[in-house]
């Protein structure tokens, strides 16, 4: 796994850049007072999961595109 | 044409497709290893946002909860009342005497019904109960707030609230009669 590259700042961005809306939504059910905190509080815990969080391992390409031939 | 989702996300992004065309035109090493290498990381967005899509309402919930925690261990207001139905302002020792009376307001007659310009508003106004005058009076005329008028009628502030708005729902249907 690459992980040296999943750890760069410029994934964390792209992933933060693709979850913006979302966390602008989710930012409208707090006052208005505590919404600048609440947002660095959000990407604070992001940039950290970004790091950490493991899942499920992903399938490999190649066995997909096998298992798209066989279909 | 693939049908995992998966894939076809993946090979949406041109750059890709076109390595991948390559790849399968001149296949080496080096490239398949690049290609494994793209689409862990694609995979793991994926699974990134899926994740962080659920999990940020509750994150957001948690953190509300949090704060209201935190004013209602620490309120940082003394004007506002807190978790225990009195304010902090009244924890504050207060200049005049008990004994002082309160000459200000004439307490046998609120009388709001003067206040009327309106011939009708003032013949519905002066129907009403002296209880419901009495509150109207305090709240639109002197600017108490509904604490305020409760403490002061000795009765609770949800029913000053209450008497206020069935006063003010009885004078429009009145009032909506009488100009039809």
């Amino acid at each position: 796994m690459p992980v040296a590259e999943m750890n760069s700042p410029s994934f964390q961005q792209e992933v933060l850049d693709m979850l913006k809306p979302k966390i602008k939504a989710v930012l409208y059910q707090t006052n208005l007072q505590e919404r600048l905190d609440l947002e660095q509080e959000i990407i604070l815990m992001i940039i950290t999961s970004i790091k950490t969080k493991e899942f499920r391992k992903a399938p490999s390409f190649f066995e997909l595109i096998e298992d798209e031939k066989t279909l | 044409m693939v049908q995992n989702r998966l894939l076809q996300t993946f090979l949406e992004d041109e750059d890709v497709n076109n390595f991948y065309l390559n790849y399968l035109k001149h296949p080496n090493k080096y490239k398949k290893d690049k290609i494994e290498e793209l689409f862990q990381i694609h995979v793991r967005k994926i699974q990134l946002l899926t994740y962080f899509s659920k999990i940020l309402n509750f994150e957001a919930k948690r953190y509300d909860r949090n704060i209201k925690q935190l004013y209602y261990d620490a309120p940082l207001i003394l004007d506002k009342s807190t978790h225990e139905g009195c304010s902090g302002i009244d924890l504050v020792r207060e200049n005049h005497s008990v004994y002082e009376l309160d000459i200000s307001i004439p307490t046998s007659s609120y009388n709001l019904a003067a206040v009327c310009e309106d011939k009708r508003l003032y013949k519905i106004i002066s129907k009403l109960s002296t209880r419901q005058k009495e509150i109207l009076y305090l709240l639109y005329i002197e600017g108490l707030t509904e604490y305020e008028i409760a403490q002061k009628l000795v009765i609770s502030k949800q029913s000053v609230n209450k008497t206020k708005n069935q006063t003010l729902k009885k004078i429009k249907q009145d009032y909506e009669r009488r100009s039809v």
